[in-house]
Parts: structure tokens; C-alpha cells; sequence
């Protein structure tokens, strides 16, 4: 499994970060908007459950999720 | 900026029935939807118009409507388009500073509807919404164009300045706010300091709320009560050099919040209504929906709003065919470059929700409404919240709200169009879209029995 975000569309919402926070953090950004960091690019499939409901219920559908 | 033209460039087609000097405007103002959508259908993704002598460029479909909302701000700004808010905000909030400013206290304004506040939010609401609706009595005919303006202000001070401040509220504070709101015509996009009435209500609105909101800062910051709301993200989150935001611009941030969601969220809230009423299938979906996320006396929490996947497609195609914005306009700061046209600096660039929605490539038989339509597989085909680097920041917090009104309200009561339904309609003759007051709904309590079934 692998994730990208997308930070162009990122607002800082927060809501990855409290579904998952194994894989999203949310960091202030100087300048702009706080923005996700991704903390694992290949999560295990373990927390698969948990990256899909971050995704899903990210408001701004920052995140995307393959394989 | 490239100094020759290369050739493939194209013109950028013209929608025709321009007037000398006036340009579109009369047909603009008598139906600012209608007259958006001739434009796509004349002229496609790109389609140039005027008014007042100033050159809009309409950019409609996904493609169109990605690279609007991902441009960078110095290439399309936001700040200019907005000028007839600054005095209702405030000197230097918002669009009356510096781009870098501006990012800063829009970085502040999304906080405040972050996650975590939001979890005190659906609990506030769905007690605002139980103590509304116990004024109602067991059954009544109501104009909910009126109903919901009232539930969704005092929601809304509720969520931003804190239950305390909204038990408290005085008519004064409704008043002063209409003053605010009466001071948002068309003029006030030309010049919103023309010595006019409503502006002089506008002013002095502004500097009474002023002092109000500081009184509760300097309350709250004596006693150090800890409170989850917007004003408390306000009063203590900082620019990038570590500097609180001023007691004004405090006042200016929770105006905007208030702006941004009020009339939108309310105006949405009487469309889900009429909508459920309109279509009986489709409610009785979303009320066994309800009945199985509730079924163990749960709370309105967010984390059972979360989980209302019928609820939200149904509000999201309400969105779709009632965008509470009908255009999002930027200004091109720079030559603004899409596919084979280039859109010249000082031109106004616009996008329409209430086009965009409309796409038969995007949204099959787009007038029919229907809640299991599957989402666009476009990010950006539904952009009912616009999309991209300035989408609403609220979006979160509508969808929360709305779920958090439905969810309370279609346990209570049960609903009726007092007219047919065709009857109502939306208004297009104000700054925004509104549905068209009255709008009258028979109501009555749901009795226990009906609970269940």
C-alpha cells in the first residue's frame, strides 16, 4: 500500500491525523495553511483499515491511496 | 511571461448580446445562473463576457475548474474581488492585507474548525437545534426560510463565540449583525464608502460589535476558563513570529466565519428540507439510516455524524443543485495560462457552481435529483464548496452542521409542503442565491410509536 497527498488541496483540517496518526501528522507551515505530513509512505497492511478512513473522511480529499 | 505569442494561442471566445458600455450586465442581473450557463453553451470551458467594461472570463468544466482553484494566489488573487467586505470585517483582516498576512489569518480561520473543536460542535448544535424547536409546540405551520436563518445564527454563535456568550445574547447582537449584512449590496463592490445609510449602520455595527467581542476577550482571558470555540482558536493561536492577532482583528475573524457560513448554511438547511419533502423515497432512506445510527439512544456526537454516508449524499446532491454561491471570482495578478488560451492581467476570472453542477458529461440528466448518484470521478466536477487552495474552509463544519440539524429534526417532527412543490423557487435578485421566502412547511411531533417504525 502505498500514499501520496496531495498539499495543494491541504487546509489542515486534522482529520487523518486523528484516524490515523500512525501514517498523518499535521504540521504548522510558515506562511500558509497547516498542512498534513506523512509519516509512513508504505504503511503496513495492518493500519490499512484506519489510512482507508483517513482518506475517506478527509474533507478536502487530500489523500490517495494505491495498491 | 513569454514575450511572443506562439501560434497555437487561441482567442478567447466571446459571448455574444454585449452592450456598449453596460456590457451583460442587464441580462446578468436579471439571472445571474441562467445567463452563466447561455455562457458555456455558447462558448464552452472558456467564455468571455463584460461588465461595466470589465472583461470576466467564465472557466467551466473539471478542467477549467481545477486550474482555477489551483492557481497560486499571485496569478489569480482573491483580495481585489472582495473589497465591499473590508469595512464589514475591518481594516486589516482578511483581503485589506498583504498576501502573506492574509495566509496567515486564513491559516487561524481553518483552525477554528479543525477536528478538534468540531467534537464540541455537533453536541452544541444538536442542543441548539432540541431548544429552537421546543418553542414549535406539537404542530404549526412555519416559513423555514426565517426558521433556519434564526437556528443557524444562533448555531453559529454558538460554535464560534461559546454557549455562555450565546444565552446571553441580546437583540442587540442580531441587530447590529443585520446592520452588517444590510451593508453588502452590489454598490459596495464599487465603493463601499459611499456616504449611504447602510454603510453609516455598517460603521457604527462594526465598532459597537467591536466592543462587545473585546469585553468577552478580556472577560475570558481575567477568568481562564477553558472554552472550545472558534474564539478561543482566535484568541490564542499566533502569526508565524509568534504575535496574537489583535482584539480587532479577532472581531473581523469571527465576522467573516459568521459571513462565510450563516446565509449559506441556512439557505442549505431549507433546501435539504424541501427536498426531503419533495422526494418521500428518498427519506425514508435516510430516516432508517437515522434510526439504525441511533438506535441505542446514542448521542449526536461527531463521531456518529461521521458515519451518516445516506444523510451526506443526500445533502451533497442538495449542494449540487442549490450552490449556495452561484460564482467564485479572482482577479488575474499575472497572465493566467490555460491549455491554448492565456487570460491578460486585469481580468476577472469566474467559476460557477451553479454551472459546473449543471454538466451533462459530468452529472447524467443533470436537473433530476438524486441522492445515489455516484460522486464525479473529477475532483473537481462538484465544487459546491469551491475547491483547491481557497476552498471553503467551513465545509467540514456545513456537512457537520447540516447532519447534526437533520439528524435531530427528522427524529422530532414530521414535515408537509404546505404548496406545491414546484412552487418553491430560488431568489436571484440579491448578492446571493437564496430559496425564495416564505417557504411554508406543516410540521408536527413524531409521536413515540413512529420512532420506531
Amino acid at each position: 500500500m502505498k500514499v501520496t497527498v496531495d498539499l495543494d488541496l491541504c487546509q489542515g483540517h486534522s482529520v487523518c491525523a486523528v484516524e490515523c496518526p500512525e501514517v498523518f501528522a499535521v504540521e504548522e507551515h510558515a506562511g500558509g495553511y497547516s498542512k498534513v505530513k506523512l509519516l509512513l509512505e508504505h504503511p503496513p497492511d495492518a493500519l490499512r483499515a484506519k489510512v482507508q478512513a483517513a482518506a475517506k473522511y478527509c474533507p478536502n480529499r487530500v489523500i490517495r491511496l494505491e495498491g | 511571461m513569454t514575450t511572443t505569442t506562439p501560434v497555437h494561442r487561441k482567442p478567447i471566445p466571446q459571448v455574444s448580446g454585449a452592450k456598449p458600455g453596460d456590457g451583460h450586465l442587464e441580462e446578468y442581473q436579471a439571472n445571474q445562473p441562467k445567463f452563466m450557463m447561455r455562457c458555456r453553451q455558447e462558448c464552452g470551458d472558456i467564455a468571455e463576457y463584460s461588465l461595466m467594461g470589465q472583461p470576466y472570463v467564465l472557466m467551466s468544466g473539471p478542467d477549467a475548474q481545477e486550474a482555477f482553484c489551483r492557481a497560486p494566489d499571485e496569478v489569480l488573487g482573491q483580495s481585489a474581488a472582495y473589497k465591499g467586505m473590508v469595512p464589514v470585517f475591518g481594516k486589516g483582516v482578511l483581503f485589506d492585507t498583504p498576501l502573506a498576512v492574509l495566509k496567515q489569518q486564513l491559516r487561524i480561520q481553518v483552525d477554528a474548525v479543525r477536528y478538534q473543536n468540531m467534537k464540541e460542535y455537533a453536541a452544541v448544535i444538536a442542543n441548539e437545534v432540541r431548544d429552537f424547536t421546543s418553542q414549535w409546540g406539537d404542530a404549526g405551520t412555519l416559513d423555514m426560510v426565517d426558521e433556519f436563518l434564526r437556528l443557524t445564527l444562533y448555531t453559529s454563535t454558538s460554535c464560534l463565540l461559546g454557549v455562555d456568550f450565546r444565552r446571553r445574547m441580546s437583540d442587540e447582537f442580531s441587530r447590529l449583525y443585520r446592520d452588517l449584512e444590510h451593508a453588502v449590496i452590489a454598490i459596495a463592490f464599487i465603493d463601499p464608502y459611499l456616504p449611504l445609510p447602510e454603510f453609516a449602520a455598517r460603521d457604527r455595527a462594526r465598532v459597537r460589535l467591536g466592543e462587545i467581542i473585546e469585553d468577552i476577550v478580556s472577560q475570558r482571558r481575567g477568568s481562564g476558563q477553558e472554552c472550545h470555540d472558534a474564539l478561543n482558536t482566535f484568541m490564542t493561536e499566533t502569526y508565524d513570529d509568534g504575535r496574537p492577532l489583535s482584539p480587532h482583528e479577532i472581531t473581523g475573524l469571527l465576522i467573516a466565519t459568521m459571513f462565510a457560513g450563516h446565509h449559506t448554511s441556512s439557505g442549505t438547511a431549507t433546501w435539504t428540507l424541501i427536498e426531503f419533502l419533495r422526494h418521500p423515497e428518498f427519506l425514508r432512506v435516510v430516516r432508517e439510516e437515522l434510526r439504525d445510527v441511533f438506535k441505542d439512544g446514542g448521542e449526536v456526537s461527531q463521531h456518529a455524524m461521521r458515519a451518516m454516508p445516506k444523510l451526506e449524499s443526500f445533502i451533497r446532491e442538495v449542494l449540487r443543485l442549490h450552490p449556495p454561491l452561484v460564482t467564485l471570482i479572482r482577479v488575474v495578478e499575472q497572465d493566467f495560462e490555460y491549455k491554448e488560451y492565456v487570460i491578460p492581467q486585469g481580468y476577472r476570472v469566474v467559476m460557477s457552481p451553479a454551472v459546473a453542477h449543471l454538466i451533462p458529461e459530468v452529472f447524467p440528466e443533470p436537473r433530476r435529483f438524486d441522492m445515489n448518484r455516484p460522486e464525479p470521478e473529477h475532483l473537481f466536477g462538484w465544487i459546491a464548496f469551491g475547491g483547491g487552495r481557497h476552498k471553503c474552509a467551513g465545509n467540514a463544519f456545513a456537512i457537520l452542521q447540516l447532519k447534526a440539524i437533520f439528524a435531530t429534526l427528522l427524529r422530532s417532527f414530521d414535515f408537509e409542503l404546505v404548496d406545491p412543490p414546484e412552487c418553491y423557487t430560488e431568489d436571484h435578485t440579491g448578492m446571493t442565491v437564496k430559496p425564495k421566502a416564505p417557504m411554508q412547511v406543516r410540521y408536527r411531533t413524531r409521536r413515540f410509536a413512529e420512532h420506531a417504525a
